[in-house]
């Protein structure tokens, strides 16, 4: 299914700006692209932008980089293509690279894995990164200013067979309004990760809170290991006391992995610390 | 991207089927106990199902399908049976087939039942068994007609003795079709037994014509002559008429009728008839008039019918006859169907005839179907009772039972009374996997110079398939029909434009069509604009312009910070760079034109497309100061 996401991005123009730019909107496909393929083989997928009906003609530049993130995955990385060992930056073409799009209309930008014959197996990764790029024609106008431009990246996930999806729950820890659950890929592929932490009274079967953990992708490379994060409920709903603490994630096999731990929460004006 | 909202109910799931914890691999860092819960059948399932069949070819069904069933029964008071049929198609011949085998006082014999074998890319047909024909009407035989030059339909049949007929005769036939669009315009057949037919029919617009001539020997000697005519008048309403007669050396047969049908709105029409029939001792007049009602899942019929009806044996005495017939139908769904007939006869001696069914047929389940049939108000009339009954059983099995008046399995002597019996049969069905038939379809895709293009995906009609290494495509077991040959643009490699030609195709079953497809290769020209502040000639280091703009066609991009500048995805050709002078700073100036003609070639982009700039030199005037 595809997900749009509406990017509403302000543009502000500095003192010297002659015109104020316009609010710039569009909706795109933030959709990972994901494509399983044989050594040698050439696939094409499509990565689409519409530009909102009440925008002016907007030039887009799209180009092909490595990405990956801090293990927090607070912070992105790009880089030029070939950088990480598993970039599929080098095999991929883009068209258009540069295009003008009306109001209303829709850029469409294919997009071409041509894997090469020798390949290892498991996952590559890059990322397809379209930005809008000022108009040629526009006047640069006097003084200094600045201005900020949309940008917009979809992951690429390229895997050849065999792939191995494995992962370690490394901690599980609380603090006093948030969670975190620390895990390693011990896969040849990136995960797509996501899950919940339930909190258990001591004695009970059935959690008395649990929290959902939004999507995270854990890499291979530069790091293997990541960090998800997550805030707690309201004092109100989880109260300070010690829980049987359980994490059960869902790593795109067959199984769910989890991990359990007791633990003592501590929420605002609790007079101690968690203690592990 | 699935939605995160549906992973918390499968996980509440996974926990609440496997219980507490279970522990296929329970190990302890410090005091964190890690486990692996196994998922849902159904979670994976729906994940399978979320997963896109993007790289699926769609390709011509390899095989065709065949449905054969036996079934085995028993008749009360009569004898066990089989029956055997199978509908379906081998190597795209058609095939229909029915029999029904009977055992009893008899012996063991060949009821009833045809084989008919159609080809239709061919246009060839063979049937065997009981066949029907205009001349013959319905006779055991067999029957071979094929497809010939000018629109004609030829036919060889040989018929044999016509069941419950004294005649042995067994006579060949010739039959001779004429088809113009699709409709048979002229029909004749002659026999070796001197009998023959000549039907012809126009239908055009408004009008359809229809005169039959037809002349027997075998089994009984007749002659009759059939006209029929109808127009349709704007608005829907319809005049017809016809005239049928028909002699025989101890009868003759004489029928009239003329009609007028009106459609008075969506839901109700009305259709007024006046009819004579006459025969060598009989005569009547009638005049009818008949209501059709269609109002959604109800349906209501009648028909009220006046004449007079004259036997000359009699003294030509004349009677004033009435009939009207009545049928309510209601229909709910798929699931259940009731239907109400009524009908009366009143003559003017008194005698009266009145009969009534109420039919109803239940789906009971997906599986049951239960059909009734019984007179009312008379329920327990065993004699106006049927019943059928089919419960369909695992394994392609199904259980069918009747009881009323049935088609018996073997005729009966007419000294034996037809009264109701029970039907049982058990049927076995078998959906046979066949090869199928069809035209190969294959070829290239490539550019120009001759590359193939691999992982382009190839359209015919609605099938599709992605080229492979070698640029090669192929379908096989394509239907007959017209096609349309095209790529898919959007998913062909983004290296490469297609013009958008498409090829089209009318494919019969046994062609091998070989349709390459040409792409061109996409390319790209970069360059610089640069300042030759230096004046070597050449780029230097920091000599760039950024924000110069430059236009290729349609199209405008500006240089970087290194007043580097690129276009892409281009055609191989030739094409002119155009920089924008009118956009430079004013303290520079474009050395030559400003613009710069390029070829393109297939495969190496263009590069070291650079705009010289100069800095503009202003003369210096030397002014002489007065002393």
């Amino acid at each position: 299914m595809a997900l749009f996401l509406a990017l509403l991005l302000q543009a502000a123009a500095l003192a010297a700006a002659p015109d104020p730019p316009r609010p710039l909107s569009f909706q795109a496909t933030l959709d990972a692209i994901r494509i399983t393929v044989q050594p040698g083989q050439v696939a094409t997928r499509q990565f689409r932008l519409t530009l909102d009906r009440d925008q002016q003609p907007t030039q887009f530049k799209a180009r092909i980089e490595d990405w990956w993130r801090s293990e927090d995955g607070k912070q992105s990385f790009y880089a030029k293509p070939g950088t990480l060992r598993r970039s599929c930056g080098e095999w991929v073409s883009i068209n258009p690279v540069e295009a003008t799009v009306q109001p209303g209309a829709t850029l469409t930008i294919r997009i071409t894995v041509s894997m090469p014959v020798e390949v290892q197996a498991g996952g590559f990764w890059c990322a397809l990164t379209v930005d809008e790029v000022p108009s040629p024609l526009e006047a640069g106008g006097e003084g200094v200013g600045v201005r900020f431009v949309a940008s917009v990246s979809a992951g690429i996930f390229v895997n050849v067979e065999p792939v191995r999806r494995e992962a370690s729950i490394l901690g599980l820890d609380v603090a006093k309004d948030a969670a975190s659950v620390n895990l390693r890929n011990d896969g040849n592929t990136p995960l797509a990760v996501e899950g919940r932490i339930e909190f258990f009274s001591p004695g009970a079967s059935t959690p008395l809170s649990s929290v959902a953990l939004s999507r995270r992708t854990l890499l291979t490379e530069p790091s293997r290991n990541g960090v998800i994060g997550v805030t707690l409920p309201s004092a109100e709903a989880l109260p300070a006391g010690r829980y049987r603490v359980r994490v059960i994630l869902d790593i795109g096999t067959d199984h769910y992995i989890g991990a359990e731990r007791e633990l003592d929460l501590l929420r605002e004006g609790s007079p101690e610390r968690a203690a592990d | 991207m699935r939605p995160i909202s549906r992973r918390p109910s499968a996980l509440v799931l996974a926990i609440a089927s496997v219980g507490v914890v279970l522990s296929a691999a329970l190990t302890a860092a410090q005091d964190l106990q890690t486990f692996t819960l196994p998922k849902p059948p159904e979670i994976i399932a729906q994940e399978q199902r979320v997963e896109p069949m993007r790289d699926a070819a769609q390709l011509p069904s390899a095989t065709d399908r065949l449905k054969f069933t036996i079934g085995m029964g028993y008749v009360q008071a009569a004898d066990w049976g089989n029956e055997i049929s199978a509908a379906g198609a081998v190597k795209g011949i058609q095939l229909q087939s029915a029999a029904l085998l009977t055992r009893g006082s008899s012996g063991l014999r060949f009821d009833n039942g045809a084989v008919s074998l159609f080809d239709p890319d061919l246009k060839w047909r063979a049937e065997l068994g009981d066949v029907f024909s205009h001349l013959r009407g319905a006779s055991r035989g067999a029957r071979f007609s094929w497809s010939a030059a000018g629109n004609r339909r030829p036919a060889i049949a040989l018929y044999g003795p016509g069941r419950g007929t004294v005649s042995r005769s067994t006579i060949l036939s010739y039959r001779d079709q004429l088809v113009v669009r699709e409709q048979t315009v002229l029909d004749a057949e002659v026999a070796t037994d001197r009998s023959y037919l000549v039907k012809s029919r126009l239908a055009v617009k408004r009008l359809d014509l229809e005169a039959v001539h037809r002349t027997v020997h075998t089994p009984h000697v007749s002659r009759d002559l059939s006209l029929f005519a109808a127009y349709t008048l704007p608005g829907g309403m319809t005049v017809s008429g016809g005239a049928f007669r028909s002699a025989q050396p101890n009868d003759r047969n004489d029928w009239r009728t003329v009609s007028l049908s009106l459609p008075l709105s969506r839901h109700l029409s009305v259709t007024l008839d006046r009819t004579f029939t006459a025969t060598r001792d009989t005569s009547s007049h009638s005049s009818a008039a008949m209501a059709n009602i269609n109002a959604g899942r109800f349906r209501f019929f009648h028909r009220q019918q006046f004449g007079t009806f004259e036997r000359e044996d009699f003294g030509s005495e004349s009677l004033d006859r009435q009939h009207s017939q009545s049928a309510a139908a209601y229909r709910q769904g798929q699931r259940f169907d009731l239907a109400l007939q009524m009908a009366t006869q009143r003559t003017e001696s008194g005698l009266v005839q009145h009969w009534e069914e109420l039919q109803a047929t239940a789906s009971l389940t997906r599986s049951t179907t239960l059909r009734v049939a019984s007179s009312v108000p008379d329920f327990d009339n065993r004699d106006r009772f049927r019943a059928w009954l089919r419960q369909g059983l695992p394994g392609q099995f199904a259980l069918q039972a009747e009881y009323g008046r049935l088609s018996a399995f073997q005729h009966t002597s007419a000294f034996v009374e037809d009264r109701p019996r029970f039907k049982l049969m058990l049927y076995k069905s078998w959906n046979l996997a066949t090869p199928a038939r069809g035209a190969v379809v294959h070829g290239r895709v490539f550019d120009h110079t001759g590359r193939p293009v691999a992982g382009a995906r190839v359209q015919l009609g609605r099938y599709h398939v992605d080229t492979d290494a070698n640029g090669r495509y192929l379908f096989r077991h394509v239907p007959r029909g017209d096609y349309q040959l095209s790529l898919v643009p959007a998913l062909l490699p983004a290296d490469y434009a297609w013009d958008g030609r498409r090829v089209q195709l009318s494919l019969t079953p046994f062609q091998n069509v070989t349709a390459d497809l040409l792409v061109a290769p996409l390319n790209s020209l970069h360059g610089r604009v640069y300042i030759d502040r230096n004046q070597n000639g050449r780029y230097d280091r920091d000599e760039g312009l950024a924000r110069a703009v430059l236009h290729l066609d349609d199209r405008v991009t500006s240089s970087d910070d290194e007043g580097a500048y690129s276009f892409f995805n281009l055609n191989p050709g030739s094409y002119t760079v155009r920089l924008n002078t009118g956009k430079l700073p004013t303290d520079v100036e474009a050395h030559g034109t400003g613009e710069l003609t390029v070829t393109l070639g297939d495969s190496e982009p263009a590069v070291n497309v650079e705009f010289k700039l100069l800095p503009k030199s202003k003369p210096i005037i030397l002014q002489t100061l007065e002393q």
